[in-house]
Order: C-alpha cells, then sequence, then structure tokens
C-alpha cells in the first residue's frame, strides 16, 4: 500500500504538500509533481478510506507548555509529562483525533544515531524546533515544527535521524506498551 | 404620554460618522456601506446641541463612533468633534468617547488622537486568516487580515490598549485553541465574542442550523479553561458578564440597555436618530415605517415621545421584554432580549427566544455557571 496524506479535519496546516512531501528519484528526493501529488494526497476530509496518514498541528499554548514542562523537569524534577499528555489527549479529542483508550505517550530524543521504534505507532508530533522527515519506501514527509502525523494504515514509516549535532525531539503516542 | 425623565438616563449614544465601510463583511448588517456621505461638523454639533439639552443626560455615557468605519473619516475630524462634545457638554458629566474600528485604516496621526483624547479603542478581527479572511473582506474578495494585523501592531506600538470583537461563526467552533493563540500571539488581553446574526440585509447565519447550541457549547466551554489556565490573563467580555452576575447578582431583573427607551440613541450622518438596538437604524419595517424616530435638526425628544409611532414601538418592546420575564429563567442575568434580534428573526418585538439568546447569552451563562461551580468546588 502506497503512502498516502490528507490534513486531519477540524485542523488547518500552513504551507503546501509540494513544500512536505520529496519523493525519490535515481539516489536523490525531489518534491513531486503535480501528477504524483494527486495520486499522493486528498484535499477532501470526507473522501478519506485510502489515507495513510493524516498531518495535524498542536497550538502553540502546548507547545509553550511542552518545553516549560520540561524546563521544570530539567530544574526541580517537577515536570507533569502525565498530565501534559493528558492535556494532549483533551486537545486531540475536541479536535475529533482522540487518541485509543490505551494508549501511551512517550518522550522521544533521537540523536543522528538514533532509531525509533515506529510499528505501534498511532501519531507522532514533532515537538522540536527543526523539522522531522518521516520515511516510507520511495516517499518522505517533513513534519514541521509543531505538526503531528497520524498513521491509520499501511507501512510505518521510519523517523530520519536529524543531522549531527542536532535532536529530534517528538512525542509518540503508541498503541501498545512503551 | 411617557415624559423625558421617564426615558433614559442616556448611556451609551452610537453616532455614525460614515454609512461607509472600506471592507465587505458577510454578515454585515448595515445596509448601506457603500454610501460615502460622511457627516458634517455641524450635524454634530446639531446632534450634541440636541442630546445635552434633551433632558437625557443624567449620569456619564459613551460617545460610540460606529455603523460605519470611523477611520474613514480622518483624525482630524475627530478633533474638531472632540472640541465640539467639549462646547456642548453643559453637564457635570464626563462623556469617554469610544470607537470601534476595523483597525486597517489606523496611522500616526490617529495613534496620537487616541493616545491625546484618550479614546477607547475595539477592533473587529476574527481570529487567524482561515477565519478572519473567510469573512472579513475586501469588496474584490481578498483577505483582510494583513491590514488589521499592522493596525493592531501601530496601536501596541504607541501603547494604546485595545479591546477585540470576534464574531463567531459556524467554522469558528472548531478553532478554540486557534483563536486562543492568535489573541495571546498578537497582544491582545480583552476579547467579546458576538454570534453571526440574523439582522437586517443578513438573513440566515452559519449558526442557526440544527445542532449548532451543542458545539457552541463545546467551542466556548474549551475557550473559557484555556483562558483560565492563560498567562498572561486574557479576559472574555461574556465570561466576566456572567461571573459578576451569578456572584454578585448585579442589578437583578433590571432591563437591559437596549431594551430600555433612549438608555442607547442612535444617530446617523445626517442626524436621524433611534433607539433600542443600534442595528435598527436605517431599517424599516412595513408595520413600524422608519425605526429613524426623528432628526437631531427639527425633532425634540418630547415630540418623539408623542408620537403614535414610538409609543407603538415601545408598547411592543415592553411586551417582548415582559414576555421574557414570564418565561424565561436566565432574564434576572439577561433583562431581555435584544429587540433587534427578536424583530429580524422572529418578526415582532413581542416576542423571546432568538439565537442570540441561545448561543450569546444562555450557552455563555451555562458555561460560566458550570466552570464557577467547579472552582468552587475545588476550593
Amino acid at each position: 500500500m502506497k503512502a498516502s496524506f490528507s490534513i486531519a479535519p477540524n485542523f488547518q496546516c500552513k504551507g503546501s504538500w509540494k513544500d512536505r512531501l520529496l519523493v525519490a528519484e535515481g539516489s536523490g528526493w525531489r518534491a513531486p509533481h503535480d501528477g504524483e501529488l494527486a495520486g499522493m494526497t486528498l484535499t477532501a476530509p470526507g473522501d478519506s478510506d485510502g489515507v495513510s496518514s493524516f498531518l495535524f498541528n498542536v497550538p502553540a499554548h502546548l507547545r509553550a507548555r511542552f518545553w516549560a514542562m520540561l524546563d521544570e523537569e530539567a530544574a526541580e524534577g517537577a515536570g507533569d509529562f502525565v498530565q501534559f499528555a493528558e492535556d494532549l489527549a483533551g486537545f486531540l479529542a475536541f479536535k475529533d483525533l482522540p487518541p485509543p483508550k490505551d494508549s501511551v505517550s512517550e518522550l522521544l530524543i533521537q540523536d543522528t544515531a538514533g532509531k525509533v521504534e515506529t510499528g505501534d505507532i498511532w501519531a507522532l508530533i514533532n515537538f522540536g524546533e527543526e523539522p522531522v522527515l518521516l520515511a516510507w519506501p520511495q516517499t518522505r514527509l517533513k513534519l514541521s515544527p509543531g505538526e503531528g502525523c497520524r498513521l491509520t494504515a499501511g507501512p510505518a514509516p521510519a523517523v530520519e535521524p536529524p543531522p549531527e549535532d542536532e535532536l529530534n525531539v517528538l512525542l509518540a503516542i503508541r498503541t501498545g506498551p512503551v | 404620554m411617557i415624559s423625558a425623565g421617564h426615558v433614559g438616563p442616556l448611556e451609551l449614544l452610537v453616532i455614525q460618522p460614515t454609512p461607509f465601510c472600506n471592507l465587505d463583511c458577510s454578515y454585515c448588517y448595515l445596509p448601506d456601506r457603500q454610501n460615502k456621505r460622511k457627516i458634517t461638523v455641524e450635524t454634530l454639533e446639531k446632534t450634541l446641541n440636541w442630546v445635552f439639552s434633551s433632558g437625557l443626560v443624567r449620569q456619564p455615557f459613551t460617545l460610540l463612533w460606529h455603523a460605519g468605519e470611523p477611520m474613514v473619516l480622518p483624525a482630524s475630524f475627530y478633533e474638531e468633534a472632540t472640541l465640539a462634545l467639549e462646547r456642548s457638554n453643559v453637564s457635570p458629566f464626563t462623556v469617554t468617547q469610544s470607537l470601534q474600528t476595523n483597525a486597517t485604516l489606523v496611522n500616526e496621526a490617529w495613534c496620537d488622537l487616541i493616545r491625546r483624547r484618550k479614546i477607547q479603542v475595539g477592533v473587529s478581527v476574527d481570529g487567524p486568516d482561515f477565519l478572519n479572511d473567510r469573512h472579513r473582506t475586501t469588496r474584490k474578495g481578498g483577505g483582510t487580515l494583513d491590514r488589521v494585523l499592522h493596525g493592531m501592531q501601530m496601536l501596541r506600538d504607541h501603547n494604546i490598549e485595545f479591546d477585540v470583537i470576534t464574531v463567531l461563526t459556524s467554522a469558528s467552533l472548531d478553532y478554540p485553541d486557534e483563536l486562543f493563540d492568535f489573541y495571546i500571539e498578537h497582544g491582545v488581553t480583552s476579547v467579546a465574542f458576538n454570534v453571526e446574526e440574523i439582522e437586517g440585509p443578513h438573513v440566515k447565519s452559519s449558526l442557526s442550523g440544527s445542532g449548532m447550541e451543542p458545539r457552541f457549547r463545546r467551542f466556548y466551554s474549551r475557550f473559557i479553561d484555556l483562558v483560565l489556565a492563560s498567562d498572561p490573563p486574557l479576559r472574555v467580555r461574556e465570561f466576566d458578564f456572567a461571573r459578576n452576575s451569578i456572584s454578585y447578582h448585579q442589578q437583578p431583573n433590571a432591563r437591559t440597555q437596549e431594551c430600555r427607551p433612549f438608555a442607547i440613541l442612535n444617530v446617523d450622518y445626517e442626524g436621524n436618530f433611534s433607539t433600542y438596538s443600534p442595528e435598527l437604524l436605517g431599517l424599516s419595517s412595513p408595520k413600524h415605517g422608519s425605526f429613524a424616530l426623528g432628526n437631531v435638526t427639527q425633532d425634540s425628544l418630547e415630540s418623539v415621545l408623542a408620537m403614535p409611532r414610538f409609543l407603538a414601538l415601545d408598547d411592543e418592546i415592553r411586551r417582548g421584554v415582559d414576555l421574557c420575564q414570564e418565561t424565561c429563567r436566565y432574564f434576572p442575568f439577561c433583562g431581555g432580549g435584544p429587540p433587534g434580534n427578536k424583530f429580524f428573526e422572529n418578526g415582532d418585538f413581542a416576542t423571546t427566544e432568538t439565537l442570540s439568546c441561545r448561543l450569546h447569552k444562555k450557552a455563555t451563562f451555562d458555561v460560566a455557571l458550570d466552570k464557577l461551580e467547579r472552582m468552587k468546588a475545588m476550593t
């Protein structure tokens, strides 16, 4: 099953699919042509049966709270990740994108040598300040800061490690135990 | 016959400096917003003299420049207007000037005037571009948010505080977090929500469909949750009103401003005046004729109060408020639904519930009560 993409209903993401998606060409990557895009993306949320990935974004106030929570944890060991994850789930539920009942949220810090296990991921959110690349065979999706990807069907993507001296900061919502 | 001492006192004087607006918002109730005529200083002086000699001024009141984009006229006009106001105010009471603007025409001269004359400013903006530019457009259909934000930034650069009014449409109800982010990002400290109403030429609201009331409550509840956790704080007019009504039971059963004759006086650019809901000015009905009751150049308040047309209008509005009092459990906190909404939605002033009542009053009140009860339970 080929990767296909749509903006999740009730969300507004800035930027175009041409800026977000990359397709393989030889040993490199390029932005998809219009014809290719038409086969990879859907613009009408109601017609989304075959979509394998829904793009969404997290509001700025939650991103600020995420970093405040990490600061509190670093300074006093008082960062409440569980409460933050509950609030994030509350936001997604309001948007009619509720995480599964028994899902588990996990903070992921990935360095250039790191590998992220993605088999049981329900959604992945980029809380960092740089884009993160999700890699499917022949296709890549650039997740901008604050954007998340809800994975619904088909093969799970890999998370491309960041360049040297940078870190990917992600929150994974998993359907299985961490 | 009703005497002048039994109407008012004046709380809000709405003066229309021009019916023209440089924007063409899809939900606007102004029927004449392409008309570029402007009020003259002479008409303004006659208006102010009429007001201060009418017997309506028995307490401080607000002069609101509205019902068209007030900044279409240059700041220098309002300098003259302020001098005229100072000359004509023979009362011991302070008059606070206020203007409701789309902020697209804010410039240095405006900022200077607003600061010097301590004019209160309300900016109309509906949130991020995908919400604001859906309805608040130019006549060619273009978006306006960039220009609004430029104006808001100029106000902030001059340390001018302003309130924001946002009109909520069906589309807004999915985006409480995005609206909250928008206000915080742009330094807004006080917001008021209006709902897209059925008024004048705007005969259909996106909020009147089935299922809208639960969606509205869900939106408003989440927005208030965000506000209550907000740092820096964000004030919400509807929540403050409900909280004050509930906590302090302010003025129980008092009839609301729009339901009391001449608590609001609306004057158009030609000096024609009406009372009750400002949206009535410039409109008419087969039953009532023009809602303009007179003109400041020729009609005294006493003559208007004796007019059968005014008496019939007043009677119908009073009966509508009485019905609200008899049938609505929210009345002690509301004071009666806006007559303009009743007329435009129900076709008669002597009616009760409107879309505005269901969403803007009842839903916001219920949500506030729920939040306050939870807060009390936690303490």
